[in-house]
Protein backbone atom coordinates (compact mmCIF):
# COMPACT_ATOMS: atom_id res chain seq x y z
CA UNK A 1 0.00 0.00 0.00
CA UNK A 2 2.92 2.31 0.56
CA UNK A 3 3.33 2.65 -3.20
CA UNK A 4 0.10 4.62 -3.56
CA UNK A 5 1.02 7.08 -0.83
CA UNK A 6 -0.69 8.35 2.25
CA UNK A 7 -1.94 11.62 0.76
CA UNK A 8 -4.22 12.50 -2.15
CA UNK A 9 -3.63 15.75 -4.06
CA UNK A 10 -7.07 17.23 -4.77
CA UNK A 11 -6.12 20.56 -6.33
CA UNK A 12 -4.85 24.07 -5.59
CA UNK A 13 -5.99 26.05 -2.55
CA UNK A 14 -6.97 29.04 -4.70
CA UNK A 15 -9.88 27.05 -6.12
CA UNK A 16 -11.64 27.32 -2.77
CA UNK A 17 -13.86 30.35 -2.17
CA UNK A 18 -13.00 32.46 0.86
CA UNK A 19 -15.24 31.53 3.81
CA UNK A 20 -16.86 28.80 1.73
CA UNK A 21 -16.58 25.18 0.80
CA UNK A 22 -16.45 22.87 -2.19
CA UNK A 23 -17.38 19.25 -2.45
CA UNK A 24 -15.39 16.17 -3.35
CA UNK A 25 -17.43 13.08 -4.22
CA UNK A 26 -15.80 9.71 -3.58
CA UNK A 27 -17.00 6.98 -5.88
CA UNK A 28 -18.52 4.24 -3.78
CA UNK A 29 -17.92 6.31 -0.64
CA UNK A 30 -19.25 9.38 1.08
CA UNK A 31 -19.01 12.95 -0.18
CA UNK A 32 -16.34 15.14 1.42
CA UNK A 33 -16.63 18.89 2.04
CA UNK A 34 -13.44 21.02 1.86
CA UNK A 35 -13.71 24.25 3.87
CA UNK A 36 -11.72 27.48 3.64
CA UNK A 37 -11.62 29.73 6.72
CA UNK A 38 -11.07 33.49 6.97
CA UNK A 39 -7.46 32.81 8.03
CA UNK A 40 -6.87 30.80 4.87
CA UNK A 41 -6.83 27.44 6.67
CA UNK A 42 -8.30 24.40 4.96
CA UNK A 43 -10.30 21.65 6.66
CA UNK A 44 -12.16 18.59 5.42
CA UNK A 45 -15.20 16.87 6.89
CA UNK A 46 -17.69 14.31 5.70
CA UNK A 47 -20.39 16.40 4.02
CA UNK A 48 -23.13 15.29 6.40
CA UNK A 49 -24.34 16.84 9.61
CA UNK A 50 -24.58 14.19 12.37
CA UNK A 51 -28.07 15.49 13.18
CA UNK A 52 -30.20 15.08 10.01
CA UNK A 53 -27.49 14.68 7.34
CA UNK A 54 -27.62 18.33 6.24
CA UNK A 55 -25.07 19.36 3.57
CA UNK A 56 -22.35 21.06 5.63
CA UNK A 57 -20.65 22.33 2.45
CA UNK A 58 -23.60 24.71 2.02
CA UNK A 59 -23.30 26.04 5.57
CA UNK A 60 -21.80 29.31 6.75
CA UNK A 61 -18.13 29.16 7.77
CA UNK A 62 -17.02 31.29 10.73
CA UNK A 63 -13.78 30.97 12.69
CA UNK A 64 -13.03 27.24 12.63
CA UNK A 65 -16.71 26.36 12.67
CA UNK A 66 -19.39 25.63 10.08
CA UNK A 67 -23.09 26.07 10.79
CA UNK A 68 -25.34 23.46 9.20
CA UNK A 69 -27.90 25.07 6.86
CA UNK A 70 -30.71 22.80 8.04
CA UNK A 71 -30.99 23.26 11.81
CA UNK A 72 -28.17 25.62 12.75
CA UNK A 73 -25.95 23.04 14.43
CA UNK A 74 -22.43 24.38 14.80
CA UNK A 75 -19.74 21.87 13.89
CA UNK A 76 -16.05 22.30 14.68
CA UNK A 77 -13.92 22.02 11.54
CA UNK A 78 -10.98 20.93 13.69
CA UNK A 79 -12.52 18.07 15.67
CA UNK A 80 -15.79 17.46 13.81
CA UNK A 81 -17.64 17.68 17.13
CA UNK A 82 -20.97 19.48 17.45
CA UNK A 83 -20.57 22.59 19.62
CA UNK A 84 -22.81 23.98 22.33
CA UNK A 85 -25.53 21.76 23.73
CA UNK A 86 -25.71 19.52 20.68
CA UNK A 87 -24.08 16.11 20.68
CA UNK A 88 -22.62 14.42 17.62
CA UNK A 89 -19.46 14.07 15.58
CA UNK A 90 -18.62 14.27 11.89
CA UNK A 91 -15.69 12.26 10.53
CA UNK A 92 -12.65 14.53 9.98
CA UNK A 93 -10.33 13.99 7.02
CA UNK A 94 -6.74 15.15 7.69
CA UNK A 95 -5.59 18.00 5.44
CA UNK A 96 -2.19 19.44 4.71
CA UNK A 97 -1.14 22.17 2.33
CA UNK A 98 1.99 21.63 0.29
CA UNK A 99 3.14 24.23 -2.24
CA UNK A 100 -0.34 25.73 -2.55
CA UNK A 101 -1.96 22.33 -3.15
CA UNK A 102 -4.47 20.60 -0.92
CA UNK A 103 -3.55 17.10 0.23
CA UNK A 104 -6.03 14.96 2.12
CA UNK A 105 -5.44 11.73 4.00
CA UNK A 106 -6.10 8.79 1.71
CA UNK A 107 -7.26 6.33 4.34
CA UNK A 108 -9.80 8.73 5.89
CA UNK A 109 -11.02 9.91 2.49
CA UNK A 110 -11.66 6.36 1.30
CA UNK A 111 -13.33 5.22 4.50
CA UNK A 112 -16.50 3.29 3.71
CA UNK A 113 -15.42 2.46 0.15
CA UNK A 114 -16.09 -1.21 -0.54
CA UNK B 1 -42.10 24.33 -7.93
CA UNK B 2 -42.81 27.81 -9.27
CA UNK B 3 -45.02 30.06 -7.19
CA UNK B 4 -46.36 33.35 -8.54
CA UNK B 5 -46.92 35.77 -5.67
CA UNK B 6 -49.36 38.64 -5.26
CA UNK B 7 -46.65 41.13 -6.21
CA UNK B 8 -45.90 39.47 -9.59
CA UNK B 9 -42.84 37.80 -8.06
CA UNK B 10 -41.69 34.33 -9.03
CA UNK B 11 -40.56 31.89 -6.34
CA UNK B 12 -38.56 29.15 -8.06
CA UNK B 13 -37.70 26.25 -5.78
CA UNK B 14 -35.47 23.20 -5.99
CA UNK B 15 -32.71 24.67 -8.17
CA UNK B 16 -29.37 22.95 -7.60
CA UNK B 17 -26.39 25.18 -6.79
CA UNK B 18 -24.53 24.01 -9.90
CA UNK B 19 -27.48 25.07 -12.10
CA UNK B 20 -27.72 28.61 -10.70
CA UNK B 21 -25.49 30.44 -13.23
CA UNK B 22 -27.56 29.03 -16.12
CA UNK B 23 -30.79 30.03 -14.38
CA UNK B 24 -29.48 33.57 -13.83
CA UNK B 25 -28.48 33.73 -17.51
CA UNK B 26 -31.95 32.61 -18.66
CA UNK B 27 -33.72 35.08 -16.42
CA UNK B 28 -31.42 37.96 -17.37
CA UNK B 29 -32.08 37.24 -21.04
CA UNK B 30 -35.80 37.55 -20.31
CA UNK B 31 -35.25 40.89 -18.56
CA UNK B 32 -35.99 39.50 -15.10
CA UNK B 33 -32.99 40.31 -12.92
CA UNK B 34 -32.74 37.88 -10.04
CA UNK B 35 -33.17 39.48 -6.64
CA UNK B 36 -36.09 41.79 -7.23
CA UNK B 37 -38.37 39.21 -5.66
CA UNK B 38 -36.26 38.49 -2.55
CA UNK B 39 -33.31 40.86 -2.15
CA UNK B 40 -32.75 44.00 -0.15
CA UNK B 41 -33.79 46.03 -3.15
CA UNK B 42 -36.76 47.44 -4.91
CA UNK B 43 -39.14 44.52 -5.16
CA UNK B 44 -41.20 44.01 -8.30
CA UNK B 45 -43.86 46.68 -8.59
CA UNK B 46 -47.26 45.40 -7.48
CA UNK B 47 -50.26 46.55 -9.49
CA UNK B 48 -53.97 45.91 -9.74
CA UNK B 49 -55.19 44.89 -13.21
CA UNK B 50 -56.23 48.48 -13.99
CA UNK B 51 -58.55 49.92 -16.62
CA UNK B 52 -57.54 47.21 -19.10
CA UNK B 53 -59.36 44.48 -17.21
CA UNK B 54 -61.38 45.95 -14.35
CA UNK B 55 -64.78 47.64 -14.81
CA UNK B 56 -63.92 49.95 -11.90
CA UNK B 57 -60.47 50.77 -13.21
CA UNK B 58 -59.93 54.40 -14.18
CA UNK B 59 -56.23 54.31 -15.08
CA UNK B 60 -53.65 52.03 -16.72
CA UNK B 61 -52.02 50.82 -13.50
CA UNK B 62 -50.16 47.86 -15.05
CA UNK B 63 -48.62 50.19 -17.65
CA UNK B 64 -47.40 52.58 -14.97
CA UNK B 65 -46.12 49.61 -12.94
CA UNK B 66 -44.01 48.42 -15.87
CA UNK B 67 -42.63 51.93 -16.46
CA UNK B 68 -41.79 52.21 -12.76
CA UNK B 69 -39.92 48.88 -12.79
CA UNK B 70 -37.95 49.94 -15.85
CA UNK B 71 -36.95 53.16 -14.08
CA UNK B 72 -36.04 51.63 -10.73
CA UNK B 73 -34.49 48.24 -11.56
CA UNK B 74 -31.08 47.61 -10.07
CA UNK B 75 -31.74 49.73 -6.97
CA UNK B 76 -30.26 47.48 -4.33
CA UNK B 77 -30.64 49.13 -0.92
CA UNK B 78 -29.93 48.52 2.77
CA UNK B 79 -33.54 47.36 3.12
CA UNK B 80 -36.20 45.96 0.85
CA UNK B 81 -38.79 48.47 -0.29
CA UNK B 82 -41.91 48.13 -2.32
CA UNK B 83 -43.83 50.25 -4.81
CA UNK B 84 -47.38 49.55 -5.92
CA UNK B 85 -49.85 51.11 -8.36
CA UNK B 86 -53.61 51.12 -7.94
CA UNK B 87 -55.93 52.20 -10.76
CA UNK B 88 -58.78 53.53 -8.64
CA UNK B 89 -59.58 54.57 -5.06
CA UNK B 90 -60.58 51.00 -4.11
CA UNK B 91 -56.83 50.47 -3.91
CA UNK B 92 -56.53 46.76 -4.76
CA UNK B 93 -52.73 47.05 -4.90
CA UNK B 94 -52.78 48.32 -1.31
CA UNK B 95 -50.82 51.51 -1.97
CA UNK B 96 -50.14 54.26 0.47
CA UNK B 97 -48.26 55.21 3.63
CA UNK B 98 -49.15 58.56 5.18
CA UNK B 99 -45.54 59.69 5.56
CA UNK B 100 -44.65 58.72 1.98
CA UNK B 101 -47.77 60.42 0.62
CA UNK B 102 -46.79 63.60 2.46
CA UNK B 103 -43.26 63.54 0.99
CA UNK B 104 -44.14 62.43 -2.55
CA UNK B 105 -47.73 63.37 -3.38
CA UNK B 106 -48.20 66.60 -1.45
CA UNK B 107 -44.68 68.07 -1.57
CA UNK B 108 -44.05 68.87 -5.25
CA UNK B 109 -40.66 70.53 -4.78
CA UNK B 110 -39.46 67.73 -2.51
CA UNK B 111 -40.60 65.15 -5.04
CA UNK B 112 -38.63 66.80 -7.85
CA UNK B 113 -35.50 66.94 -5.68
CA UNK B 114 -35.84 63.30 -4.58
CA UNK B 115 -36.42 62.19 -8.17
CA UNK B 116 -33.25 63.96 -9.30
CA UNK B 117 -31.26 62.36 -6.46
CA UNK B 118 -32.60 58.92 -7.29
CA UNK B 119 -31.79 59.21 -10.99
CA UNK B 120 -28.30 60.46 -10.11
CA UNK B 121 -27.68 57.43 -7.86
CA UNK B 122 -28.99 55.07 -10.55
CA UNK B 123 -26.31 56.31 -12.94
CA UNK B 124 -23.72 54.53 -10.78
CA UNK B 125 -25.74 51.71 -9.28
CA UNK B 126 -27.98 50.37 -12.01
CA UNK B 127 -26.28 47.11 -12.78
CA UNK B 128 -27.14 43.44 -12.53
CA UNK B 129 -25.05 41.83 -9.76
CA UNK B 130 -25.57 38.36 -11.31
CA UNK B 131 -24.53 39.25 -14.86
CA UNK B 132 -20.85 38.34 -14.41
CA UNK B 133 -21.65 35.03 -12.76
CA UNK B 134 -24.21 34.25 -15.48
CA UNK B 135 -21.50 34.94 -18.07
CA UNK B 136 -19.25 32.35 -16.45
CA UNK B 137 -17.22 34.14 -13.76
CA UNK B 138 -16.29 31.79 -10.89
CA UNK B 139 -18.23 29.00 -12.58
CA UNK B 140 -16.02 26.42 -10.91
CA UNK B 141 -17.34 27.38 -7.48
CA UNK B 142 -20.56 25.66 -8.51
CA UNK B 143 -18.83 22.41 -9.35
CA UNK B 144 -17.11 19.68 -7.38
CA UNK B 145 -13.48 20.45 -6.54
CA UNK B 146 -12.48 17.05 -7.88
CA UNK B 147 -13.66 13.46 -7.79
CA UNK B 148 -12.01 10.48 -6.19
CA UNK B 149 -12.41 7.23 -8.14
CA UNK B 150 -10.80 4.57 -5.98
CA UNK B 151 -12.00 1.55 -7.96
CA UNK B 152 -10.54 2.53 -11.34
CA UNK B 153 -6.96 2.35 -10.07
CA UNK B 154 -5.79 5.14 -7.74
CA UNK B 155 -6.88 7.81 -10.24
CA UNK B 156 -7.85 11.35 -9.38
CA UNK B 157 -9.49 13.70 -11.84
CA UNK B 158 -9.26 17.41 -11.12
CA UNK B 159 -12.27 19.55 -12.00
Amino acid sequence: MSAVGKWLDIGPVDQLPALGARTLPVRGGRKIAIFHTANGEVYALANQCPHKQGPLSQGIVHDTTVTCPLHNWRISLVTGEALGEDKGCVPVIPVKIDGGRILIGRAAALEGVA
Amino acid sequence: MVKVTGGQRLDIFGIKKEDLPAVWADRNAAGMVSGHAYAKALRTVKTCVGSNWCRFGTQDSTGLGIKTEQMTWGSFMPHKFKIAVSGCPRNCAEVGLEYIKKRIVEDVEGRVALTARFHFSQRFMQDDPWAKRAAGEDYKLHQHLAEIRPLAAPALVAA
